[in-house]
């Protein structure tokens, strides 16, 4: 019967669910490691096509509901690592969802298909998949997840700000975005769940139907990290996972043995447990990307409330692969950030971070991200723990180090009295005159610059060169017959754009061929 | 005075699709006296708009706002408290109904600031263990991240939050799903 399971007590919830009270062994057609952007489309569309699926994910089920807006409870709940998840040298901050649902649960909504550069450069590299198949499943999947465009009277004033800058810059390609939101209550929430559920993530999309299908056969198993990838002759035989509590105390166990097993952790999580199998280790855990991003604060003598309505929902494209740039680039994105996450943004210390935070109402806020060249890489310690090395490369800092510069430029323009910067040596500008010193800081001192990012992507690269990638363009890992890797982690360079769109295009196609192959 | 006040919103149903014709009340309360200023039917787009323009209070008037909301078949769907409004602008988003409560459930809360903290103090395996900058860096953090609790309150005051969060329990406490923020208005 299909279902969720995990081990906490719930009495009402929307879905059948069951708490999880002894071990558990499992046959299934399909095991799927992870319930985000790619685990929950595959889910779905294994199970649209009559196959059963066991979906493990490590992360809680919390409906709606369970969403109290307040950043000391939920990042907890829904974050991976409670947010605390950084690169070795701590200048990058790197936040992913640990849920039903992934990151899509804890995201911005917002919605880019992926841009034609991106398709014919990863085409370049080895990944055969048409123009055709992306519009396609891009098509499906947006409105699978109601993708829809920001309306002009939805932008909050934070919003407005960026609009109102590019205008006084003279730039002059810069729109809406779209999200998968209906109806949006505009609390400013996101990073904290969606408690109106008016955001369309994965938990009450693609998993709520695909649980709710007559005769489907899904059983979903949450608080549940899959730990053990068992494999003999490029074969898996079967996959183990602890269930634990939200202390992290194992509690039960479970195994399970499938005809297929599809691992979507998202990037990072994939690579890990592909390291501690030993699966692909010369390779996975290479290949890196964060889109890094820099927040760039302005204040104002008058109240924006940043906070209130969509956080994020304009852009500026000028300079992006939206808009030709074929290496590197860099998007501008309004954001604004809950109080916790804002409080760790802001590189001053003492009463001096006191200070700028009782003006949290007096900010705009938005954050340049470059396309980066995947040179980072994931690693396991000798002690086991995971280990993200990452660097900005020269090319990928000179885009930063631009798009900041924008950013400071125009909030000077539009008459912020101070700019705030995420740079330790250089975060209060008080007039545009300091702007140069800021780039040199920028420039010559990056290991201050305290970066965001929330689309790691790559460390299983895909393409048709089995000594370079992890998996080939069906995400089928070289050398085994019915392992696959299916999500960003595969990306072979930075997407360029918010991936969550991309990521679920890539599943669609995904599911559909390995669907094919199974008839075949 | 105030001019061009306003109060709009939408409302959306259980499956986040705009409900037409629901009728929406606006009241201003000033010393005490509670008067209706307003009334609108949702469109087609779920939107409502009631403008006001009061000519007997004084910018010294503590403004407090509230609205009731009747579906198309007249019953009360949403009375709203009245709350203090400071920008004469105020921004209503709704989704009539309210979810079941519980009693009987894990507290899924507890514990979060003390795993927030710990997330952050067991980082030390995941840096570069030969930068002595990296480790002051992480003493930075975890600092900002323990002095969250000294803050918060404050912070969700300056920030308008208290107004518009839900039960810190949600589901064992009755609440209306209403977003509303006081929108501050910017200088053209």
């Amino acid at each position: 019967m299909s279902g969720i399971y995990g081990v906490e007590r719930f009495t009402s919830r929307r879905e059948n669910y069951q708490t999880v009270e002894r071990e558990v062994v499992e046959e299934a057609d399909v095991c799927i490691i992870g319930s985000g952007a790619a685990g929950a489309v595959l889910a779905k569309k294994f199970g649209d096509a009559g196959k059963s699926v066991v979906l493990l994910e490590k992360g809680g089920y919390y409906e709606g509901e369970d969403m109290n807006q307040r950043d000391e409870d939920m990042i907890p709940l829904l974050w991976k690592n409670a947010g605390a998840q950084l690169n070795d040298t701590l200048n990058v901050a790197i936040g992913q969802g640990s849920c039903l649902g992934g990151s899509t649960v804890i995201n911005d909504a917002v919605c880019f298909p992926i841009p034609p550069i991106t398709r014919r450069q990863w085409r370049e590299l080895g990944v055969e998949i048409s123009d055709e198949e992306w519009d396609r499943a891009t098509g499906e999947v947006s409105r699978e997840i109601h993708v829809t465009k920001v309306r002009e009277d939805e932008l909050n004033r934070n919003n407005l700000m960026l609009k109102r800058g590019c205008e006084a810059m003279g730039f002059t390609v810069h729109y809406s975005n779209s999200r998968n939101c209906v109806n949006c209550m505009r609390c400013g929430l996101c990073h904290l769940g969606c408690h109106y559920e008016t955001k369309q993530d994965m938990k009450v999309t693609y998993i709520h139907r695909a649980l709710n299908t007559p005769n489907s056969r899904i059983r979903v198993y949450c608080n549940c990290s899959a730990e053990k990838v068992q494999h003999s002759g490029g074969a898996v035989e079967k996959v183990q996972g602890e269930f634990r509590d939200r202390e992290g105390r194992t509690l039960h166990r479970i195994d399970v043995r499938a005809r297929l097993v599809v691992v979507a952790a998202g990037a990072i999580a994939s690579s890990e447990l592909l390291l501690r199998n030993s699966i692909a280790p010369e390779k996975a855990g290479l290949g890196l990307s964060l889109h890094p991003v820099a927040f760039v604060l302005g204040e104002f003598p008058f109240e924006i409330r940043g906070n209130q309505g969509i956080t994020m929902a304009y852009t500026l494209h000028q300079f992006g692969v939206t808009n030709g740039v074929e290496d590197g680039g860099f998007l501008i994105e309004a954001i604004y950030l809950p109080p916790f996450q804002f409080s760790l943004q802001v590189s001053v210390s003492g009463e001096r971070h006191a200070e700028m935070m009782r003006k949290y109402n007096n900010f705009t806020m938005a954050f340049a991200f470059p396309r980066d060249h995947p040179t980072g890489r994931i690693l396991l310690t000798e002690r086991g723990a995971v280990r993200i090395s990452y660097a900005l490369d020269a090319k990928g800092l000179e885009d930063v180090a631009r798009g900041i510069e924008i950013l400071a430029r125009m909030w000077f323009r539009l008459g912020a009295t101070r700019v705030v910067t995420s740079h330790w040596t250089k975060p209060i500008l008080t007039k545009e005159g300091e702007v140069p010193e800021l780039v040199s800081a920028v420039l010559n001192d990056s290991k201050n610059l305290l970066l965001v990012s929330a689309h790691p992507q790559g460390g299983n690269r895909m393409g048709d060169d089995p000594h370079r990638c992890v998996v080939d363009s069906n995400c089928r890992v070289y050398g085994f017959k019915n392992l696959f890797v299916c999500d960003a982690s595969v990306f072979p360079t930075a997407v360029g754009v918010n991936p969550q769109l991309t990521v679920m295009a890539l599943a669609t196609i995904m599911s559909e061929r390995i669907n094919r192959l199974w008839e075949g | 005075m105030l001019v061009n006040s306003k109060i709009s919103g939408r409302i959306r149903g259980k499956d986040n699709n705009a409900v037409r014709g629901f009728d929406v009340t606006g009241y201003l309360e000033i010393r005490g006296l509670r008067a209706k200023v307003g009334s609108a039917r949702t469109d087609e787009n779920g939107a409502f708009e009631i403008q006001f323009s009061p000519s007997d209070y004084t910018p010294e008037d503590e403004l407090m706002v509230s609205i009731q909301i009747e579906d198309t078949e007249g019953r009360v769907v949403i009375d709203t408290p009245k709350k203090k409004n400071t920008t004469g602008r105020i921004d209503f988003q709704m989704k009539p109904g309210r979810g079941p409560t519980v009693k009987d459930e894990s507290d899924i809360y507890s514990g979060g600031l003390s795993r927030l903290v710990s997330a952050y103090s067991n980082l030390h395996e995941n840096i570069d263990p030969s930068r002595d900058d990296v480790k002051e860096s992480l003493g930075s953090l975890i600092s900002v991240v323990k002095r969250w609790k000294e803050y918060r309150d404050e912070l969700a005051r300056t920030c308008g939050l208290e107004v518009i969060q839900v039960p810190k329990q949600p589901r064992k406490e009755e609440h209306d799903h209403v977003s509303r923020w006081d929108e501050a208005v910017l200088p053209s």
